[in-house]
């Protein structure tokens, strides 16, 4: 028995003295969980740089209309003090000026606002007219945000005419004939409906994170916790199969069949190598867990479901690791499989993209890997949840772990009996 | 064109650089056209706790919208959807909302979201949509009513002028009309078209690992020395090598763009001579980055960590992961200083924005300084035991 | 009972249709001998010695080592043996200390005897002095002085040793096969399997001869060499066709056979004092020029020669 140790410490021995592998287990992740943590702009939420807006103003209407110039309100909310991080405004003369800016990439988006729009909206029975946004089609975050604005600005000038109509039709309902008296109505109802509007808003929506777990605050979970998991996990099983793949080395060299003409047992020589790579991955796992609380400040939470998590992804990482290796002929090629299948794995579970949900299938789909399960629960225990809560994923992993596990202890068995 | 024979026999390596690609891009593909603009709808949850008028009404609206499928649920159920992500986002409507509603009192709705999801930004968007919506009739409504009482004294009812307003509404005076520059007629970009020359680049990095190390492995086995010492001298080895991954990586991007072209209608073709500039300079840097790495390290485990972390750091930073937009502006000005970054302009340019060979002069100018250096610098220090 | 016994050792890999690598091999090897297995390359030396080893199980026969089984009785085998394989199989990221120990702690060895006996191998093979550095930075000689090393934590009472000393300079060459005889004299008996026909003829007891995975002669170096009737070895270069010239002079009266290799002549002759100046009044009959001329006694390279028609280094 104690042999399997000799032979797991050796190992682990072995791997921690060759620096390339330590810097793929250890280095690698923490790296580029660096450069996309300051991707999204440090620990907690975004920052995006200012989107570069072009406007034309080509709504020349007489001073006299409800609300002012409805082109120049356009204007002053987009320049105005609330947008001024978001968005950076220029306002140019002509339609083609603004056009051709779009065009050759020095904005993301154009505001063109049509030329008549005041005198077009301020008669009762008004033809529809449009704002056109042209965009930049490689951006999507800016254009969006110009959208929310002016489709805001453009809900208030649809009710504040609404608003105006109604009036209309209401008095004329009532028995109102003078047309002057009319318009003066309307005009009073559009202003009174922007007056309204911009005073204490009748609904308000709020926004905000699920709660995950009967805990009276859901934890603020910056962006780093998810993308060092993600990569944790993805480099947890290359690192396993490195280590998985000095069977097959062993086997080349000849370490591995001088083993087997010693007094020592087949299966207490597998056994260690599978120990081997359990303990290599789970010690990567404590040391970026420590990493990332040190270096990016990151509360894993509670410690019962971070441990089962480590020791859930050990496990897979060492059961799928062992499987790919007993399947694989020569060392070579047992390195292109691992990366490939990984790498499939890491991208369908999950892994580089965080958990930004789409939503729907591709929530489903990350269900068919494990890492996609691992994930699920370092989100749910990034965000306060309890052992209860990581329960399922670690349960299935671990039924991950002990298939593949078993698959390839017998494939080993049989190519070693 | 011995790597060629080497890779070609290789069956492994085949899997890697060809199968992998394929499958992934076709799965992407699949996920990405299911959830392109205006052909599928974004689930979201839906718990109504109030019942009222108000509160139907609303969900009505919402129902009407092109950009959001409802579904109805119970408010308990609303936390572990999102979080499961069976929808992107959920709408959690309070007891007494209509009540508040029509008193003219202030009333609140929430949405739970989980913050970066795109999913969900767009559901948000159709939520205040429809809000506004909502109140700008019963306001509008109100405001009529009590302008026209002021001046003739006479109060309509309320649901009459909600009527009148709503129906105003459904026919909006002001809209918004989109256009995007470069696009043709009538075509609407997609999720896929900004995720597929992402994936692209993403693939051609990673097969640098099997191209650097097969040539560490040579290098370990002395095949190259024996190489040397043939007529060959040391730069038309390096050339040699550098063509076979060029090739390889050509026939990859071949595959790739010939899949989304053909199956997933991403229009790389709209300018073919720009596009095979754009492929023939990714390819090149891509291969005198790999005899870059290979020249570099002398074991196969430091070539393989290495090459990992560069080509998942050029990927990332470069904007094939996700738009650049999304990252901080400190960030977004570092990522012009690797050659990813102006590839994929140039690929995103040629198909969403229909540049031809004038625009993507400047980005792909900048890759091939950055190629020659790579190049430069692998045949200087090619060296072995 | 001698203390290796081999009896009809077969061995076929991937039957029915594939390679025989050892057909029906049986010898003996007395407790306390050295016992040489020579062929070339190819002749199923390593396959005997991994058969010998558990390693690979037999397609048929049986051997026993110190009387237990290697089909039935593996452990007890394993432990008597101690096997030095053709290739370095260690860890060269390991240093010599921590190499031989980890090998100790495979047969068992532990704490201070571990130790103590580690400390011991690593003076007999003159590796005391850079037992902290990994075996990375060992020359081949080095290397291969751990490899042997390696084998003999646990006191084996027989040590397979294949090829030992293949692509080392002369003077590790030396040490090692000094180093065998050192074991031997101390008890421990010797497999060794070997293409090099001096070290055999230097190190063996008994020299066993394979070819084709079958032994073709068998016996002590003087035994072998009288088999073939003493006949000696005669090279000649020279400056014609080689072929006719062979065809000429196996006519000549005293010539047992004649063979091309490396360019050169190589004929067996019964007595080389008669054969030679007969050889030359061909060659100069025939205006054969002979440009160089080397005459050997008879050794076990000519024995390989006569019993197969080929050159034992091929």
């Amino acid at each position: 028995m104690r042999k399997v140790f000799y032979i797991a410490f050796k190992d682990v021995r072995r791997t921690f003295r060759d620096i390339p592998a330590l810097a793929t287990m250890l280095a690698a992740p923490l790296i580029i969980a660096l450069v996309l943590g300051s991707a999204f702009g440090g620990s907690t939420g975004f920052s995006i740089a200012p989107t570069r807006v072009v406007v034309v103003d080509l709504d020349a209407a007489p001073a006299q209309s409800a609300g002012g110039q409805i082109g120049e309100s356009i204007v002053a909310t987009l320049t105005g003090p609330g947008l001024k991080d978001v968005l950076l405004v220029e306002q140019v003369v002509t339609e083609q000026e603004a056009r051709d800016r779009v065009d050759d990439g020095d904005a993301a988006v154009a505001v063109i606002i049509p030329a008549g729009l005041t005198a077009a909206l301020t008669q009762t029975q008004a033809a529809s007219t449009s704002i056109v946004l042209y965009r930049d089609p490689t951006k999507t975050i800016g254009p969006g945000i110009v959208n929310t604005v002016i489709q805001r600005v453009v809900a208030q000038v649809n009710g504040a005419a609404a608003a105006a109509g109604t009036a209309a039709q209401l008095a004329v309902a009532t028995g109102v004939t003078d047309p002057a008296v009319i318009i003066q109505l309307a005009t009073t109802a559009s202003q009174a409906f922007v007056s309204k509007a911009q005073s204490a808003p009748l609904l308000t929506v709020d926004a905000r994170e699920p709660q995950v777990t009967a805990a009276e605050k859901t934890k603020v979970v910056g962006v780093a916790g998810p993308v060092l998991a993600g990569m944790m996990v993805f480099f947890m099983f290359l690192a396993a199969s490195n280590v998985a793949r000095s069977i097959l080395d062993e086997d080349v060299n000849g370490t591995l069949p001088r083993l087997f003409t010693t007094p020592t047992p087949r299966g207490v020589i597998l056994t260690g190598k599978f120990l081997s790579v359990m303990l290599v991955v789970l010690i990567q796992a404590v040391v970026l867990i420590v990493a990332g609380r040190l270096i990016f400040g990151i509360d894993w939470g509670a410690p019962a479901p971070v441990g089962a998590l480590t020791v859930g992804g050990a496990a897979v990482s060492a059961g799928f690791a062992v499987c790919l290796m007993s399947l694989a002929r020569t060392p070579g090629q047992a390195g292109a499989i691992a990366s490939g299948v990984f790498l499939v794995m890491a991208l369908v579970g999950g892994n580089f993209v965080g958990t930004a949900n789409v939503g729907g299938i591709f929530g489903t789909v990350r269900l068919f890997t494990p890492n996609g399960w691992l994930l699920k629960g370092w989100d749910s225990t990034l965000r306060g949840g309890s052992m209860g809560d990581v329960l399922l994923p670690v349960v299935v992993v671990l039924a991950f772990a002990l298939v593949t596990l078993s698959v390839g202890v017998v494939l080993f068995r049989r190519r070693f009996s | 064109m011995k790597d060629l024979l080497q890779t070609r026999r290789d069956r492994m390596a085949a899997l890697f650089t060809i199968i992998l690609p394929i499958a992934f891009t076709v799965f992407f593909g699949l996920l990405f056209g299911g959830f392109s603009s205006g052909n599928e709808r974004i689930p979201l949850a839906v718990a109504d706790g109030d019942g009222g008028a108000v509160a139907q009404e609303l969900v009505a609206l919402l129902k009407e919208s092109p950009v959001v499928d409802v579904r109805i649920v119970q408010a308990v159920a609303v936390e572990k959807q999102v979080d499961d992500e069976k929808v992107a986002a959920a709408l959690v409507i309070p007891q007494g909302f209509s009540a508040a509603m029509g008193s003219g009192g202030g009333a609140a709705v929430t949405v739970v979201r989980v913050l970066g999801s795109t999913g969900a930004t767009s559901v948000e968007e159709a939520v205040r949509a429809a809000v506004d919506r909502l109140v700008a009739e019963r306001v509008a409504g109100t405001v009529a009513i009590d302008t026209v009482a002021a001046t003739t004294g006479v109060s309509s009812g309320a649901a009459e002028a909600a009527a009148i307003a709503g129906g105003l509404l459904a026919e909006p005076v002001l809209t918004v009309a989109t256009q995007d520059s470069g696009s043709r007629a009538g075509q609407i970009p997609r999720g896929f078209d900004q995720a597929s020359p992402g994936m692209l680049v993403n693939w051609i990095m990673f097969s640098l690992l099997t191209a650097a190390t097969g040539l560490v492995m040579e290098r370990k086995n002395g095949a190259v020395q024996r190489l040397l010492t043939t007529h060959a001298t040391r730069r038309q080895v390096i050339a040699g090598k550098s063509l076979a991954m060029f090739i390889i990586t050509m026939i990859q991007q071949v595959l790739l763009i010939g899949l989304g072209q053909l199956v997933f209608g991403v229009d790389y073709l709209r300018d073919p001579a720009a596009l095979l500039l754009t492929m023939i300079t990714l390819s090149a840097m891509a291969s005198c980055l790999g005899l870059l790495l290979a020249t570099v390290f002398r074991s196969e485990q430091a070539v393989i960590a290495t090459t990992v972390i560069v080509s998942m750091v050029l990927s990332a930073l470069g904007g094939a992961w996700f738009p650049l937009e999304v990252t901080g502006a400190g960030f977004a000005r570092i990522a012009h200083f690797v050659p990813t970054s102006w590839i994929l302009d140039s690929f995103r340019g040629i198909i969403l924005k229909g540049w031809g060979v004038p625009d993507v002069l400047m980005p792909l100018g900048v890759v091939w300084l950055f190629t020659l250096v790579f190049f430069g610098v692998a045949a200087w220090r090619f060296r072995f035991e | 009972m001698r203390f290796v016994e081999v009896t009809g050792l077969r061995k076929q890999f991937d039957p029915p249709k594939g390679t025989v690598a050892v057909d029906g091999l049986s010898f003996g090897i007395e407790q306390g001998e050295i016992y040489s297995l020579l062929g070339p390359n190819g002749a199923g030396k390593t396959t005997t010695i991994s058969i010998l080893s558990c390693l690979l199980r037999p397609t048929g026969g049986d051997a026993s080592v110190g009387g237990a089984s290697i089909i039935k009785q593996q452990a007890a085998v394993k432990e008597a043996i101690g096997v030095v394989p053709q290739e370095i199989a260690l860890y060269p990221d390991l240093t010599a200390q921590e190499n031989l120990a980890f090998w100790g702690k495979m047969y068992g060895l532990r704490g201070s005897p571990l130790d103590a006996r580690v400390e011991e191998v690593l003076d007999l093979i003159d590796l005391s002095d850079r037992k902290k550095d990994r075996l990375e930075d060992f020359s081949g000689g080095m290397k291969r002085r751990v490899n042997i090393g390696a084998a003999l934590l646990h006191k084996p009472r027989i040590l397979f040793l294949d090829e030992p000393t293949v692509g080392i300079d002369p003077q590790s060459r030396r040490a090692i096969l000094d180093g065998i005889k050192d074991l031997n004299r101390q008890g421990t008996t010797i497999l060794y399997t070997t293409h090099y026909m001096e070290e055999a003829q230097e190190l063996s007891d008994r020299i066993a001869i394979m070819d084709h995975g079958r032994m073709i002669a068998e016996g002590t170096h003087e035994e072998l060499v009288k088999s073939i009737g003493g006949q000696a070895t005669v090279e000649l270069t020279v400056d014609h066709d080689l072929d006719r010239t062979l065809a000429t002079w196996c006519a000549v009266d005293g010539v047992t056979s004649a063979l091309a290799e490396d360019g050169r002549a190589r004929l067996l002759v019964s007595d080389a004092n008669s054969a030679v100046p007969r050889l030359f009044e061909t060659a100069t009959r025939d205006g054969i020029r002979i440009t160089g001329i080397n005459v050997a006694e008879p050794n076990l390279e000519t024995v390989f020669l006569t019993l197969t028609g080929r050159a034992l280094r091929d």
